[in-house]
């Protein structure tokens, strides 16, 4: 059975320059490949029911890294540390727009992650959480463009991809 | 005048903004660029905020063009700064925790001068910058920069 959705979820929409309309938001968001390497982590949006990466807003009084790390156990129960910065995502074509009608232009920082303890589990923000097969996450429509995210990580690449 | 300050966690007591800085060497690969503020005599990197509807990438090249009148590119992300114990003041009262990108940058172009934030400017030696009064985070991004390490430095 699908899971009921609220009405009005936070939606993402693209344009020339759109992102001007948005107030700017700094965002994170994890990879977490499995041991083999052959599986990542998403979980699925309570909202609108799309798949993502584990990820959010980074809070004041933390660094990048804590709030990644935060994010991710909040989300997922899974403690994490950040092992690099895989790229900073700034499509200023971008805007987020939340159901009380507040506009972002949001920022994401996105790290390859490594587990450090925790079990999976579920929060009040997703309804679901698994590991797939990484080449299927990469086609998914991830919520956010995440699934470009995947791919900037698997490339492998050390320095960080400027986007 | 803008004010810092330093404690253990003070960026809460601020809102979250993001600003980028640039690292730009002479041809010799030398010397860096470094402008000094008009507000506070301190020596900084070309650097700024990002906008909202501008990429990190343009955010660095406007503020580079506003602060120095050269033209660059943006070469590669040498280091995230967002230290939680850092709040920054502005004479409005405003209080922000700034998480800055790093870029090392290369001139396409432009003329080296002055504006309205500026009383001085140049590229210096490293040893030369050992001497002058420059935010320390920025001090921190010239050695990162110069480390010549491929990943970035998360801080």
């Amino acid at each position: 059975m699908q899971p009921l959705y609220v009405k009005n979820p936070t939606k993402v929409v693209y344009g020339d320059r759109i992102g001007r309309e948005g107030q700017l938001r700094l965002g994170c968001s994890a990879v977490l490949l499995s041991d083999d390497h052959q599986t990542v982590l998403l979980t699925r949006r309570t909202d609108n029911g799309q798949w993502c990466l584990p990820g959010g807003m980074i809070d004041p009084g933390e660094s990048v890294a804590e709030g990644c790390e935060r994010e991710v156990y909040e989300e997922t129960g899974l403690k994490v540390r950040v092992v690099r910065l895989t790229g900073v995502y700034s499509n200023p074509n971008r805007l987020t727009v939340y159901p009380d009608g507040n506009k972002a232009f949001v920022i994401v920082l996105n790290f390859e992650v490594n587990k450090v303890g925790g079990e999976l589990g579920l929060s009040d923000e997703t309804t679901d959480a698994h590991f797939f097969p990484i080449a299927e996450a990469e086609q998914m429509d991830l919520f956010h463009g995440h699934a470009e995210h995947i791919r900037d990580t698997m490339t492998k690449n050390t320095a960080a991809l400027i986007r | 005048m803008t004010q810092i300050s330093f404690g253990e966690r003070i960026g809460r007591q601020g809102k979250i903004r993001l600003g980028c800085s640039a690292v730009l060497f002479d041809a010799k690969r030398e010397k860096i660029l470094l402008t000094r503020r008009a507000d506070n005599g301190q020596w900084c990197l070309p650097s700024g905020g990002v906008e909202p509807g501008e990429s990190v990438a343009e955010a660095c090249i406007r503020e580079t063009w506003e602060e120095t009148g050269l033209k660059i590119q943006v070469e590669r992300l040498t280091s995230v700064f967002s230290s939680p114990d850092r709040l920054v003041i502005y004479s409005d009262g405003k209080r922000f925790q700034i998480i800055t990108i790093n870029f090392e940058v290369s001139e396409i172009g432009g003329k080296i001068g002055l504006s309205d934030e500026t009383t001085d400017i140049g590229f210096y030696s490293i040893p030369e910058i050992e001497t002058m009064d420059i935010l320390p985070h920025h001090r921190q991004f010239i050695s990162d920069t110069l480390a010549g390490q491929d990943a970035a430095f998360i801080r």
